[in-house]
């Protein structure tokens, strides 16, 4: 079961947070899949054909080859992966996640740089020292296994339409008010250059060819954000067995009735919290049985909050919305069979 | 009377001339119907009243993303006419054919999903896994027919025309 503040500092469960951000990972990663392009250097050639006859013979005659070729192109984007993360005021450590993709059609060397000091917003947070991680362990979060980035040492180095991981990290100032933002950006640039996009960079591509830049213009910046809010979320999960002889046993064929009760606490607000629960394995989820405080929601993942989904593991999610301590307790209802 | 070993000689001389056409038209590299292939970009530019442009300009280089203009030039190079005429240019390789983009006076445009069968773009179905059948995207078109309804005439020129996107 997981309960998400979206991927709040307040949860303390590393598994289920690992398990929320790969599903925004994959969530966002068909975005990528336009970026392939054809690779810098490849020729393109088209050769024409004209069939005729002439007093009745027929004839065929083809053109000249005309090569056009692929010059390389240097693109990058930068895709946030923290949904607004909730923060308690003098928190430390706080993580905001981004994707930087090499949309380019050929391997290319970025340096990062982030900054917290941007317009727009109602605090600075504070830059940790270091302030940039790579998520080395792929968990999404800060960990001790992710390496920090030092600009000139390690900068990444992305094939074409390849990502990495890329972590900001801030502490959040003392007594700031609850419901205050506070912004963090990541940026990258393209180590062979950055300009208008179109900028032809004469032999500066991979084996000497032209370089042109995209439409990000070899560079691209990326803001997350912090909400300051001290509300903690608790779930209690209970289960009722029914089996077909209406007893209580957890035979094949009984129906197992589970309910969760989030309940904010504290103060503040809880952004867009969701709860995800898995269908646990050896059973099978009861089509249309689920419920949030006593309303029937639809198995579809459609315009109210609740949604069954088969892949990748069988599981529910229902949207609770921006919980705050008033808002009181949310209790979730579904049942599944043992098969 | 006088006049007619000229005029024997004026049939004679058409006679071998309409065998040196059949030849022609019968030898693999030196056919009736020259054909060229252009590659070009449009180019936006200020011309000379301030005024903003596009031109075409060769296909030096291209990225992802960049559309290409395809223009492909037959000549009729005999003094006879040629019938049957039909272009084809395969969508190269690394891209896609842009939707409408083809062009050609006088010619009726068909295409290809395979290469091989050509149809006009309502004739053209895709069977999709499923088994169900929708009509084909224009960037499914693996090939680009002009077809023209009449002759080419001696020292006639033909201009075709279409757009595609590097992938």
């Amino acid at each position: 079961m997981l309960v998400e503040q979206t991927p709040s500092s307040r949860l303390r469960d590393a598994l289920q947070r690992v398990a929320f951000v790969t599903l925004a990972c994959c969530a966002a990663s068909p975005a990528a899949v336009h970026a392939l392009g054809t690779a810098a250097g490849t020729n393109i050639t088209s050769t024409a054909t004209v069939d005729y006859s002439v007093g009745g013979t027929p004839a065929s005659t083809m053109s000249n080859t005309t090569t056009v070729a692929v010059a390389e192109l240097i693109n990058v984007a930068i895709a946030l992966q923290s949904p607004t993360v909730s923060v308690a005021s003098g928190a430390s450590n706080e993580a905001l996640l981004f994707l930087v993709t090499n949309t380019g059609n050929s391997g290319e060397t970025f340096t990062l740089a982030g900054d917290s000091v941007l317009v727009g917003d109602d605090f600075d947070p504070t830059p940790a020292a270091p302030f940039i991680y790579f998520d080395t362990d792929a968990s999404g979060d800060l960990s001790p296994g992710d390496t920090p980035y030092i600009a000139g040492g390690n900068d990444p180095v992305l094939a074409a339409d390849a990502s990495v991981a890329v972590i900001l990290v801030n502490d959040i100032p003392s007594s700031l008010p609850d419901g205050d933002f506070g912004r963090s950006e990541l940026s990258a640039a393209a180590g062979t250059g950055v300009g208008a996009p179109g900028t032809v960079l004469a032999g500066l591509g991979t084996g000497g060819i032209d370089a042109v830049l995209g439409t990000s213009g070899g560079e691209a910046a990326v803001f997350g954000e912090y909400f300051v809010g001290d509300v903690q979320l608790s779930a209690v999960k209970s289960q009722a067995v029914l089996d077909p002889f209406g007893g209580t046993q957890p035979i094949p064929g009984a129906a197992i009735t589970y309910q969760i009760v989030v309940t904010p606490t504290g103060t503040g607000t809880a952004l867009g919290a969701a709860l995800r629960d898995a269908i646990p394995a050896s059973t099978t989820y009861v089509a249309g049985s689920l419920s949030l405080n006593g309303s029937p929601l639809t198995d579809g993942a459609d315009a109210d909050a609740g949604s069954f989904t088969a892949i990748p593991l069988p599981g529910v999610t229902v949207a609770l919305g921006d919980l705050t301590a008033v808002a009181g307790p949310q209790t979730i209802v579904f049942r599944v069979t043992i098969n | 009377m006088s006049n007619r070993p000229i005029l024997l000689k004026a049939a004679l001389i058409a006679a071998t001339f309409g065998t040196a056409a059949g030849a022609l038209a019968q030898t693999p590299d030196r056919g009736c119907i020259e054909l060229k292939t252009v590659a070009e970009i449009q180019e936006a530019y200020v011309d000379a009243r301030g005024n903003e442009a596009t031109r075409l300009v060769p296909a030096a280089k291209v990225v992802p993303g960049d559309e290409v203009v395809w223009t492909i030039v037959a000549n009729n190079v005999c003094t006879t006419a040629a019938g049957d005429v039909a272009i084809t240019n395969p969508v190269p390789q690394h891209m896609r054919y842009v939707g409408s983009s083809a062009f050609g006076p006088g010619a009726s445009i068909v295409f290809s999903l395979d290469g091989n069968t050509f149809a006009a773009p309502e004739s053209l179905v895709v069977a999709e896994a499923d088994g169900t059948r929708r009509p084909a995207r224009a960037d499914e078109y693996s090939a680009i027919r002009w077809v023209l309804p009449r002759p080419m005439g001696p020292s006639e020129q033909l201009v075709v025309r279409y757009r595609a996107t590097v992938l």
